[in-house]
Parts: C-alpha cells; structure tokens; sequence
C-alpha cells in the first residue's frame, strides 16, 4: 500500500468526501483502515424510534464511538441507553426531537435525562429543541445555562412561563452569538430591565406569541453588538418609530441585515431605511416596499450585498433594474419582474452577483418574430456578464400575473448560448418556461445547459419537462429524456409545482405563490461551526428557505379571510 | 524574486518565489529565514514529485490563495475537479504525500477527490486491488463489519 493511504490526515480528507456505504466498504478493507474510516460514520449520528426497518446499533457499539459524535439528534431517550448518551462529550451539536413518551416513562425524566447528558458540558456550541409537546423544565433551561461553549440555540414551540422566560433570557444573554426563537409561547413577560445580551449577533424572533411586538423591539435594543435582526410576525403593528429610534440612536450600531417580514407600508419602511446607519442585507418580502422605499434605498446602495423584495406588489421593473445598475457590491437579488426595455437602458454593476431570482418578460411588438427574438438575446448577453452567478432563476413563480406577461423564451434560438460564461453555476430554475417548448427545442435547451455548465447540482423546471425527448421521432421510445440527462450528469432534477396562495397585502392584492421548493435540506444547518464568527445569517442560502414561512403565513391568511366574511 | 528547492535526492529548483508560496510549508520557512539567498532543503520529497508538484503550483500559480469553504458539503463536491487537475492527479499517490508535507491544502485537496472518487461505488475487494492493499481480516470478521454497519448505510 502507497504510503500515503496509511496516513490519518489523509485518510480523513478522503472519508469527506465518500458517502456512509463507501465508508462502509473502506473499512472492510484491511484493519487500519477500519479505525481511521470508522470515525467518520458516526461524525453525524441520530438516535432515531426504532422502527422494525431501521436497526439501531448495539448499545458497546455506541459506547465506543460516542466521543466520535459530532452532532447528534435525539428522537427518543431510552433510559436503557442513557450510559452512552452520558458519553458523548464531544458534541458540537445536539438537537432534541423527541415527541413520544414510552409507557411506564415520564416526561419530566426525558427532560431531567437530556439536561443530565448536557450538564457542565465542555463542547457543546449548538443545541435545538424542536416542538418537543410536552413543556420544557426549569432544570434544563439552567443546565444550558452551565454550557459553557454555547453559543446557538434555536428553540421551536417551546412554553415559556413567567419563571422560565426569565431563566430563558437570562441563559440566552450569557454567551448567546445566535438565537433563533420560532413559534416559542411566552407568557406576557416584563422585560427584565438591566438584561443586556452582550454577545449576541444574530436574533431571529418568529411568530413569538405571548410578548408584545413592543418588547421584542425592547429585545432587540438590548443587544448592543447585533449584525442581523429576523423578524416574522403574523400579527401586530410595528412601532415603527421605536424601531427607527433603535437604529439611528446607536443601539444596535453593527445592526447590518435586516429581514423584516411584519407588516409594512412603503412609508414605514422608507422611514427604517432612513433611521438605518448602514444596511448591507435586505429581506422585505410581501411588503409594501415601493417609490418612497426605494427613494431612502439609495443612500444604501453602495454597501447593499442582499436584496429580497419577492411578492412585494409596489415594486416595478425600473426599480430592479436601478438596484442592478446601482449597487456594485449586489450578491443576491430575488424580486418579480424586469422587463428587457428597462434592461437595456444601463449596464449592470453588479459584476460579482452570485445570485439572480427575477422574473423576466420581453414586450412582444407587433408580432414580429425576428425582433422578439433579437430581444431576447439582449437579456441573454446581459445575464452572460454575470460570470460569477452560482444561482440563477430567470422566470417569476407569480402564476396569476404571467397572463399579463411574456416572459423570455429559453431556447439556444433565443439567445440561451449566451450563457456560456457562467461556469460557476450551481442552480438554474426557468420553472415553466420550458413547458411550452416546441418539438426537441426544450431537450436541446438542457443539453446545452448540461454541457456548458459544469458545475450544475440542481435543475428546477415543471414535471413535464423531463419526459422531453430530443426532437424528430416521437415514438422512439429509446430515446433518452431530459432525467435520463440530467441523471447521467449528476444533476439532481426539482419540480417546480405552481400552487395557488393567497396573500394579503395593504391593497388587499391577491397573489399567486411561488411554489420554489427548499433547495436545502432544512435539518442541514449549512455551516461549520469554526465558521461562526463569520456565518451569515442573511446569505443567499437563507432567502431560500423563506418558502416555508410563507406557506404558514399563507395558511394564516387563509384563515384571517375567511373569519372576516 | 527566486528561491531554490532542492529535493531529497539533491537537485536544485529555481522557482519563483510566488509559486513556492503556494506551500504553506516553504512560505513559513521564508518568514523564518527572512531575507536569505540559501537553498530550502526538501528531504521528504523527491525530483520527481516535486518537479510535478511545482507544475501544478505554476498552473494555480494567480488562484486567489484560499481557505477552502469548510461550509458546503465536501460530499457533494467531489465531481468538480478541473480537467487539468484530473490529468495530472493520475501520476501517482506520491503528490498526495508531498501535498501534505509541503502544506499546499487545494493539492491535497484534489488528491483526495481522486482517491475518493477511485473509491465510489467499489466493494472492499476491488478498493484492495485498486490500491493494492493486504487484506488482513477473516471472511468472518469483514461480515461483521457490514452487519454492525447496517444501521448507517444510506439507502
């Protein structure tokens, strides 16, 4: 054996990048490899129900590996392994799912279980709490509170009473760098007066019921060196003159990404970006955001990376296409619609975008096919200059709007080989586009896509595009489709499914959703945890997972409208 | 501005002082000495590798010197190796291991993808005859490996 296939490091470096069953096949190779591979198994492991399917490893096979766990999920607490659950004192993370209680066991020592395992722990620097439905006990919250490397904590559905808010508050003001706060019940807290949280960066309240949209404000003045504010709410009105008070008196001086999904008009929002000292990362999507917001939007633009202004009914094409020619250090942009006749009129700076999700439409002019396509082409070598785009959506999901529309064509005729430079393009979605593709053309469309872009993971389109055939001889059924394509070159195929959603904004304008599915998967948190100091909430990664939120927040509206009538 | 190598069998390397910093190994060591026309001995690696070692660092030589983003998924990543990295991978294991003692991380980077992507797919038997290695376990002993396994294989 090669001398460098005996070494631990290098060994490592190859286990990254192999699956669990190639794992599984090096470490039936020779003895030394089964110890330097074995490791990696269980870098990730969940102790998950047992299910007859599912066989779980015996409890020494746990015991030994316990200090390879890195990150760990627990759906069920066995107290008959509660030796090996003691063991793991290497974790990084740890994230508690457990929804069922066994016969003959008792809730509270589930919880008095996990706050033993995590008790004085030395490691830990995440821990989630996932919709656990029985209530949180004092005792874990102040075990948290002795872990004295944490800085992630993410709770979902958790009941907080007066006593345990308190303790909450207190444990998140220790060391907290992140906190992520989603449908958590409060029960209408006074905000504890000399509470500051000192360490924290990134604050994500979402959908907190119990305490007042006033007090979450009162939360976010108090953390002094805060980079990202998220902050989701389906009822309540912002106190935008507080707000616009916590900004611009220097409270949240490093306060840089703001991701505002409340209830907003244009006034409002114009009256936050002017109170804002500096604004890098934008997310108002479903908002009122219009001339007047994108009026105090330009004092921002040098330093704007982020933009999200998706299902925001005010926002016109002009206005895309001045962000697109105004800020130069732009990376990610999601917004409705652009039209080529404002595309035209000025060169984007832009030049570094990695991400473009903007719908786009050529005006057809009397009927004349040579022009059209002339047209289209111009779109095509505008978004050729993007060379270091990584993400790109060229259709808007907005189904009910498209019949005002005509969005580009993409088909090598209309200009898609002027795409070419986009070497680094990881996803590309046209959603529907290709639906209405004639004969061959839409096959031909992927082909050239699979060719010229190497890097390609993810393919979005509607369902219908992966039974197209290349052109010619339809019944041929030997012929390869477009997944057969994408299968042999990797690519993992999305359906685009376009579904109705309601959504209510001040015009009481109804839309049609975006039915963009998460790209991530949302267990994988995306980032390494010696990368906390620079992990961005509020990257393009994050906008992607909007959808979710929406889908309640659809269903909230649904409801809202329906006891109106 | 110059320095010389000189690998473990005694030849000298004129490179440009750039292209050698490309380890992280050489670069240090230039810290350390500080301005000095004398030779960097490599007794680890030979006239062989590190003449393909200093290839490939001229190819990369206006790569932006970076961390690898720890953050995507490694897994996911290993299909993208540039056509001149994988032409020149297929030398031989030896520019794994000089990747790893001069500390040139994306070299050692696209050895593993290559070692790795040799290993896709393979049973334990073929991994063997591709690296040529020993099997040093019983039938009893690889089965139970697999068995005890079972619960982590991704279906």
């Amino acid at each position: 054996m090669d001398k460098a296939l005996t070494l631990p490091e290098i060994l490592a470096c190859i286990g990254n990048r192999l699956d669990n069953n190639n794992i599984i096949s090096c470490m039936q190779v020779c003895k030394s490899w089964r110890s330097e591979f074995e490791p990696l198994l269980w870098r990730s492991f969940t102790f998950g129900q047992l299910a007859p399917k599912e066989p779980r490893p015996e409890l020494p096979l746990l015991q030994k590996n316990a200090l390879h766990i890195r990150q760990l999920v627990i759906e069920h607490m066995d107290p008959t392994f509660q030796s090996f659950f003691m063991q793991c004192k290497q974790l990084d993370e740890v994230r508690f799912d457990v929804q069922e209680v066994d016969k003959g066991d008792d809730e509270d020592q589930i919880w008095g279980r996990f706050s033993d395992m995590i008790d004085n722990h030395g490691r830990l620097r995440k821990i989630v709490i996932d919709s656990v439905p029985w209530p949180i006990t004092n005792k874990v919250l102040e075990t948290m509170e002795r872990c004295s490397k944490l800085i992630v904590l993410e709770t979902k559905d958790v009941e907080l009473d007066v006593a345990k808010t308190q303790l909450y508050l207190k444990l998140c003001s220790k060391n907290l760098k992140r906190l992520s706060t989603y449908t958590d019940y409060y029960d209408h807290p006074e905000f504890p007066n000399d509470l500051v949280f000192q360490e924290m960066r990134y604050l994500d309240i979402c959908h907190a019921t119990g305490i007042s949209m006033d007090k979450q404000l009162t939360w976010l003045s108090r953390c002094p060196n805060l980079i990202s504010f998220r902050w989701e709410a389906w009822v309540g009105l912002v106190d935008v003159a507080k707000l616009s008070t916590i900004l611009s008196n220097g409270a949240c001086p490093n306060l840089t990404a703001l991701h505002l999904i409340v209830a907003l008009t244009d006034e409002e929002i114009a009256q936050i970006l002017e109170a804002a000292p500096r604004i890098e990362k934008l997310s108002l999507p479903r908002t009122g955001f219009g001339a007047r917001s994108i009026a105090a939007l330009r004092r921002h633009f040098p330093t704007l990376r982020d933009i999200n202004l998706q299902f925001c009914s005010k926002v016109t094409s002009p206005m895309v296409q001045e962000i697109l020619r105004s800020c130069a250090n732009l990376q990610s942009i999601s917004a409705e619609a652009l039209n080529r006749s404002d595309i035209i009129q000025q060169p984007w700076a832009c030049k570094g975008l990695q991400m473009f999700d903007v719908g786009i439409d050529v005006v057809e002019e009397n009927g004349d096919y040579e022009l059209l396509m002339t047209h289209y082409r111009d779109v095509y070598q505008r978004l050729g200059q993007l060379k270091e785009l990584d993400y790109l959506s060229i259709c808007s999901g907005n189904q009910m709007d498209m019949y005002s529309r005509n969005p580009i064509k993409v088909s090598l005729e209309a200009g898609l080989d002027e795409l070419a430079p986009l070497t680094k393009l990881t996803f590309f979605s046209c959603k529907t586009l290709l639906d209405s593709s004639e004969d061959g053309e839409g096959f031909e469309a992927v082909e050239w896509m699979v060719e010229h872009w190497k890097k390609l993971e993810t393919f979005e389109a509607s369902g219908l595009v992966t039974a197209m055939v290349p052109g010619g001889d339809e019944d041929d059924i030997l012929e390869p489709s477009v997944m057969d394509l994408l299968k042999d070159h990797g690519i993992k195929f999305t359906e685009f499914i376009s579904s109705p959603r309601g959504l209510y904004d001040e015009d009481a304008d109804f839309y049609e959703g975006d039915g963009w599915t998460d790209q991530e998967d949302n267990d994988d948190y995306g980032y390494d945890m010696d990368d906390f100091e620079t992990y961005e909430h509020f990257g393009p990664i994050d906008f992607s997972s909007d959808d979710e939120y929406a889908d309640q927040y659809t269903q909230y509206m649904h409801f809202a409208m329906m006891g109106l009538e | 501005m110059t320095v010389i190598l000189v690998s473990s069998d005694n030849q000298d390397f004129k490179v440009d002082k750039e292209v050698a910093e490309r380890s992280i190994l050489i670069k240090n060591m230039l810290e350390d000495v500080g301005e000095s026309d004398s030779p960097i001995p490599l007794p680890n690696v030979t006239a062989a590798v590190l003449t393909k070692v200093i290839e490939y660092c001229e190819h990369h030589r206006n790569d932006p010197v970076q961390v690898p983003e720890e953050t995507d998924d490694p897994r996911k990543r290993s299909n993208d190796i540039e056509e001149w990295d994988m032409k020149f991978m297929q030398v031989d294991h030896e520019i794994i291991l000089a990747a790893n003692y001069l500390d040139i991380k994306p070299l050692l980077d696209v050895g593993c993808k290559t070692v790795a992507n040799i290993i896709k797919g393979k049973t334990p038997e073929e991994i063997r005859k591709a690296f040529n290695i020993v099997n040093d376990f019983t039938p009893e002993e690889e089965a139970q490996i697999k068995k005890e396994n079972e619960w982590a294989e991704d279906r």
